[in-house]
């Protein structure tokens, strides 16, 4: 919270599961709220007048720190997220691995490039030929930033992205993964003391309708991660003048041409495969749940064989973890359909751990609701690879990344239909567990769309040759 | 080799398993011993099941996928005489279950049997009121089956209908049927899906009826509330039949039964909520109570050995079922403790699990047709 706020619009909550008291943070009071945004604005102001080359530096060196593994923040939030998701130490390790780097100078650059064509329209006016005048794109005051748990690490993605439009943040954190979020605002604060007032992070339970109203009272912009009822729950509550930009839950595949995996041999892309699908415990919606290979019934065991072997081998240097309860029953009770389907048809087989690190398994057609997640990888044969839009196409709202193991022709044909059909990514096998920065995450310019432009054209003062320099002349 | 349905061994079995739901009280060797000769017939029928134990565990029950793909019947030599079909609710194939002569002897057997122990004890003719089509509108619906069984050999047959028309429940029969028990003083079975009781008190809620049923009556709820867009809790649907029909505590019972299985497992009987206080499932539902023919049984998550206390996964051992494996995994948690196994809820994922999609909770009208 920042430093500043009065003892009065603070109280503390306590966060319980099964009865027990797991963790506690301070949250506004009902008055508070009103306090807090106030606070938030101020320290908003303040970091708009830092360039946006330092905001990046500031980053740049916290997340530095974080992706150390020795870094004490980062065990520590590693140990709570092990708590809190299950994960091995190491699964949270890659995960954070994963996620942080992608926060270092030149990708930040680069997305600020990408998204809005020159950082430095940030800090002020920027000449545009275009308009034969100048551009310059404003954040918004209070972004409110609704995380969700189960993928370490992944709540610094949305504080990132607003500081990088100057915009103070209210982080709203998951009752299962409350820590990292504040840990990661700490070395922040740390690392530039200015940012203390524009940086907050809070929790309220799924049912505080009040306290929702308040905080969103206070938000010219919001992030929100959740599943369908939450996302809708927030998206129904936002008024016309905020900003809001929403990442569901989505669904990722995994596509590869005969051709392919003859290139490249089974180990290898049996090697890419345990990659995609074992990163995040698969818990992350760019992660595979099912990969469709073109050729026939033993063409897809082969290929399931192999992805047995290298699933046991990743588990070995990066276990699972643990799944609560009804994971385990509900692995239990597909590893016996898929058994009793394995010794009863020649189109299904079924390779898996004795304590379920991982599950493969073959079945002539893609049928979502099998995909249990926690490393459970469908393999699913088809006689031309376009053929399997029939199944992917459906999925069409819902498809996050794929995995196009294609070369040449095909990866410009079907990846157009896959583009058409709702895909947001497409990209090698082995690398879909490690989008950039860059990527526009869910189909959006998750940055451009927090900024408010502001453009200067047809005036007077710029019309003469000059208006280049005059444009120029224009930034701070 | 597979042993014809006119093998003397099937035919004893057929006779043992008839004593046994005639006298329902079998000791658990003599049980044990009919169960292991079944599994031997069942092996040496169906191939596939040594298989599956073999990548399974020896004795698991089989899964309902084995039901949605039609393969469990054991006699090539004997065509069924009749099919049974789950209702398809999950949006996935639909399972059948074939019978043979014999065996649906035995289900009809089993079905009265477990009728007169859990239904009937008290009731001299009831009027057996179904929320369930009859058979005729029904004829692949084992429930609709049962419930006509029952309702012929244990109602009073003019009192007795089914309240399920084409149009679905029909509240304004129940209603009139209500009232005619209460005029006539005569106790009421009432018999339906758990849904289709939430779908009444609801309407009735609204309508502003009530009833106190005459002394005796019950009220047999089936199954949960798989596949539904809501639930509510076995506690909340005991108070709603005390406020509705003035049936209270142990003359409200679940039944749990499955288009897979021959026999029925009911609530054990109890008299009192004090014993409810007793319920380890925190929404109240009771252990199912046993019987020598058909036994509820649990499987650890991890290992897939039976414990007989905590939360794992239903297994169900059927001794009516002579056409069919008689084991099957439900997929269905069951809750064993001291009183027995009560069945809470169907096992799904659980709630972590990221941001990726799980169709669980999508229904098919959200995703493209």
């Amino acid at each position: 919270m920042p430093p500043e706020l009065s003892p009065a619009a603070l109280a503390s909550v306590t966060v319980e599961a099964e009865g027990q008291p797991r963790w506690s943070c301070q949250v506004p009071t009902e008055a508070g709220w009103d306090e807090l945004g106030r606070r938030l604005r101020a320290g908003q102001e303040q970091l708009a007048k830092i360039p946006v080359a330092e905001i990046v530096g500031i980053l740049d060196r916290c997340v530095q720190k974080w992706c150390d593994r020795s870094f004490a923040p980062r065990q520590a939030a590693r140990d709570a997220a092990v708590e809190a998701t299950g994960f091995s130490a190491e699964a949270v390790e890659r995960s954070f691995d994963v996620e942080l780097r992608n926060y270092r100078t030149p990708s930040l650059l680069a997305t600020l490039r990408r998204e809005l064509g020159a950082e430095q329209v940030l800090d002020g006016f920027v000449h545009s030929a275009e308009l034969s005048g100048a551009t310059m794109a404003v954040g918004p005051g209070v972004v409110l930033a609704v995380l969700t748990g189960n993928v370490p690490a992944l709540p610094a993605l949305p504080i990132v992205r607003s500081l990088l439009v100057k915009s103070a943040v209210v982080a709203k954190v998951a009752s299962g993964e409350p820590t990292f979020a504040s840990r990661f605002v700490q070395t922040l604060v740390d690392e530039d003391p200015r940012l203390a007032n524009a940086l907050a992070v809070t929790y309220w339970g799924r049912d505080d309708e009040a306290t929702v109203a308040a905080a969103l009272a206070q938000a010219d912009a919001v992030i929100a991660y959740g599943g369908q009822e939450a996302c809708a729950a927030i998206r129904a509550r936002i008024a016309p003048h905020q900003k809001y930009i929403e990442h569901g839950h989505k669904l990722s595949v995994c596509l590869l041409s005969a051709s392919y995996v003859e290139a490249m041999g089974l180990t290898e892309v049996a090697r890419r495969l345990a990659v995609d699908a074992s990163m995040f415990n698969q818990h992350a919606c760019i992660a595979p749940q099912a990969v469709v290979v073109e050729g026939d019934a033993a063409k897809a065991t082969a290929v399931g064989e192999a992805l047995a072997e290298a699933m046991q081998a990743y588990a070995e240097a990066c276990p699972l973890g643990e799944m609560d309860l009804a994971d385990r029953a509900a692995q239990q009770v597909f590893a016996a359909s898929q058994a009793w389907l394995s010794v009863t048809t020649d189109e299904h087989e079924l390779w898996s751990s004795p304590s379920f690190e991982w599950t493969v398994s073959v079945a002539p057609e893609l049928t979502p609701r099998h995909w249990l997640g926690h490393r459970t990888m469908q393999v699913v044969p088809v006689a031309d690879l376009e053929g399997a839009m029939d199944w992917v196409a459906p999925l069409g709202p819902f498809l996050q990344n794929v995995g196009l193991g294609v070369s040449g022709e095909m990866l410009r044909r079907l990846g157009q239909r896959l583009a058409r059909a709702g895909a947001c990514r497409i990209c090698s096998p082995g690398r879909m567990a490690e989008p950039s920065m860059m990527w526009k995450h869910d189909g959006m310019s998750c940055v451009a769309e927090l900024v408010r432009w502001c453009d200067v054209e047809m005036h007077d003062a710029l019309s003469d040759a000059s208006s280049a320099e005059r444009a120029e002349g224009m930034v701070d | 080799m597979t042993i014809s349905y006119d093998d003397p061994f099937v035919g004893q079995l057929f006779e043992r398993m008839s004593a046994l739901i005639e006298s329902d009280t079998g000791d658990d060797a003599s049980a044990a011993t009919l169960a292991a000769d079944l599994a031997e017939l069942a092996r040496i029928n169906l191939p596939e099941l040594d298989r599956y134990w073999a990548r399974t565990r020896l004795g698991q029950g089989v899964p309902d996928v084995a039901f949605r793909q039609g393969r469990t019947y054991l006699f090539a030599d004997e065509p069924p005489t009749r099919t049974f079909r789950t209702s398809g609710t999950s949006g996935a194939v639909r399972g059948v279950a074939h019978y043979s002569r014999r065996g649906m002897d035995l289900m009809r057997a089993s079905i009265l049997a477990g009728a007169r122990r859990f239904m009937l004890p008290g009731l001299d003719r009831p009027a057996v009121i179904r929320l369930v089509p009859t058979e005729a509108a029904a004829p692949d619906m084992v429930m609709a089956h049962g419930m006509d069984l029952i309702a012929q050999t244990f109602g009073e047959s003019r009192a007795s209908a089914s309240v399920v028309g084409r149009a679905g429940l029909d509240l304004d029969a129940l209603s009139s049927r209500l009232d005619a028990a209460v005029a006539e003083e005569r106790p009421v079975l009432m018999i339906g899906g758990s849904f289709a009781f939430v779908h009444a008190c609801e309407a009735f809620e609204a309508r502003g009826l009530s009833w106190q049923l005459p002394s005796g009556s019950r009220i047999v709820d089936a199954g949960g509330f798989k596949g539904r867009s809501r639930s509510v809790t076995a506690v909340q649907l005991r108070r709603w039949f005390s406020r509705y029909f003035g049936v209270v505590g142990g003359q409200c019972v679940n039944l749990f039964g499955m288009t897979e299985l021959a026999s029925q497992l009911y609530d054990a009987p109890t008299t009192d909520d004090a014993a409810a206080a007793e319920i380890p499932d925190p929404e109240g539902r009771r252990p199912k109570g046993g019987r020598a023919t058909v036994r509820a049984s649990v499987r650890d998550p991890d290992t897939m050995d039976p414990i007989s206390e905590g939360k794992g996964l239903l297994e169900v051992r059927d001794l009516a079922i002579l056409d069919r494996p008689h084991v099957v995994l439900t997929g269905d948690w069951g809750l064993a403790s001291p009183q027995g196994v009560a069945v809470v809820g169907r096992i799904t994922r659980g709630e972590r699990r990221g941001c990726s999609l799980t169709l669980d909770a999508l229904t098919s009208k959200e995703l493209r047709a």
